[in-house]
């Protein structure tokens, strides 16, 4: 299985922030998790990968291409959640096909339609009157009607009520069912990823404290932690945070 | 080409919500023209122009499409040629309002048409346009609409004290006296002169904004 993310000694550098080599990879039809404590990469991440910010060493590797010499490429491909609306805030919502459809080869106007319908969103609702489930419903929308391979969600369930929360957690599951679509999911509420993901990226402090299978990230953690049970990931996130190492 | 064209339906949806403003200021410049001049509603019809035209930059800001482009399939160059041909594009609908309006002005109050004095109006009005947009674009893409938008015009009014400090030294109204008889004669060179140094001024001004923009995170 080919990877649909690699990312080698990727380095960005701030005045008061610095991603110190990171290096992750996860296969095609997966889900992976960028998981860590606000302020620890997370976003910078995402944006070095979508190649929105310069990166200053390394090599990022989208379906094979290079992030930024095949970027229009691979920007066809790829859809973006953010934890904010990018769309502008008066428009209706069909307004935002009108404004964005051109950009993709593969959009879908049939499929817009019917994924409105699905979602319940309204065409003729401004998207500053819709709620934040219903902004970020929007989003996927659009990401599901050009039919991209690759979903980056960064942060997507942060202020999300658990009804919403649980919606997400479906469509995405949809989403990847055909096995030849993948995610990548960035969030600090980590009982999200626990239900969905199979692997995990954990970052601190700008750089990668494990990457690998969610289900080996429990093992290896389960004796470190005091408690005697499979820990969960958010468990984890507190024992790297306060300090604790994954040795071996 | 088709991804210049859609960065420019992208512009004309991002201010979709300033067109409604622009008719009021055709509104005011129609008094204006008819309380004063039917000359006028041409120069506050493009200065509000400028106005209009940096709009995009606000929007942007307001609604964080810093992330809408940065998931597009979309070159910096794209963005940059998309952004100033909606402006010209802008400039050019509004010249022509702005040209019909007065022309109607002239017509309903009885007031003689100067053809020379509309051609002028329009022509100088339109190169004004293009100044101030090339002068404020490349500030906006490295500054930002809302760090920016007060000193954008603090350069244009240097080059007007400027260009009233030089235009003793070197006999200017001399020298646009020769200018105008000769445009008298050739009106739509005229009209031709102003589109042609407002393109200029544009293309130069891309240039400026594609060097801030090329190397700026999004």
């Amino acid at each position: 299985m080919s990877n649909v993310i690699e990312v080698k000694n990727l380095c960005k550098n701030y005045k008061d922030f610095s991603l110190n080599n990171l290096s992750f990879s996860f296969p095609t039809g997966c889900i992976m998790g960028l998981v860590g404590q606000n302020g620890a990469g997370k976003t910078t991440t995402i944006r070095l990968l979508l190649n929105m910010v310069k990166r200053d060493d390394g090599e990022v590797r989208i379906f094979g291409l290079d992030n930024i010499g095949d970027e229009q490429r691979i920007k066809q491909d790829i859809a973006a959640v953010f934890d904010e609306v990018f769309f502008v805030d008066i428009w209706k919502v069909c307004e935002v096909e009108k404004a964005i459809s051109g950009f993709y080869s593969k959009w879908d106007s049939k499929l817009y339609s019917q994924y409105l319908i699905k979602f319940r969103l309204p065409t003729d609702k401004k998207v500053k009157d819709l709620s934040r489930g219903m902004k970020m419903k929007l989003m996927l929308v659009v990401a599901l009607s050009h039919e991209a391979q690759l979903l980056i969600l960064d942060e997507p369930t942060s202020g999300l009520d658990p009804v919403a929360r649980d919606e997400l957690l479906e469509i995405l599951q949809a989403y990847i069912s055909d096995g030849r679509k993948s995610i990548l999911f960035s969030t600090h509420i980590t009982s999200d990823l626990e239900k969905i993901a199979d692997y995990i990226t954990l970052i601190d402090n700008g750089s990668i404290i494990y990457t690998g299978t969610k289900d080996n990230l429990l093992k290896r953690f389960s004796g470190l932690l005091p408690s005697s049970k499979t820990p969960t990931i958010d468990e984890i996130l507190i024992f790297v945070g306060k300090g604790g190492k994954l040795h071996g | 080409m088709g991804n210049i064209q859609n960065a420019v339906k992208l512009d004309f949806y991002i201010v979709k919500s300033i067109y409604r403003m622009a008719v009021l200021t055709y509104l005011i410049s129609i008094l204006f023209g008819i309380i004063a001049q039917p000359i006028i509603p041409i120069f506050l019809i493009m200065v509000f122009g400028v106005f209009f035209s940096g709009m995009v930059f606000s929007v942007y800001e307001k609604n964080h499409l810093n992330k809408l482009y940065g998931i597009l399939s979309l070159r910096k160059s794209d963005v940059i040629i998309g952004r100033y041909l909606y402006a010209f594009l802008f400039g050019i609908v509004q010249a022509s309002l702005a040209g019909i309006i007065s022309y109607i002005i002239f017509r309903t109050t009885e007031t003689v048409v100067d053809n020379f004095a509309l051609t002028t109006a329009l022509s100088l009005s339109f190169i004004y346009f293009c100044f101030a947009v090339g002068l404020a674009f490349p500030i906006y893409f490295k500054f930002g609409f809302s760090k920016a938008y007060v000193f954008t015009m603090i350069p244009l009014y240097f080059i007007f004290i400027g260009a009233v400090f030089l235009s003793d030294k070197i006999n200017a109204l001399n020298i646009l006296k020769s200018i105008l008889l000769y445009f008298s004669g050739h009106q739509v060179m005229f009209l031709l002169s102003g589109i042609c140094i407002g393109l200029i001024l544009f293309v130069i001004s891309g240039i400026l904004s594609y060097l801030v923009y090329k190397n700026s995170e999004l």
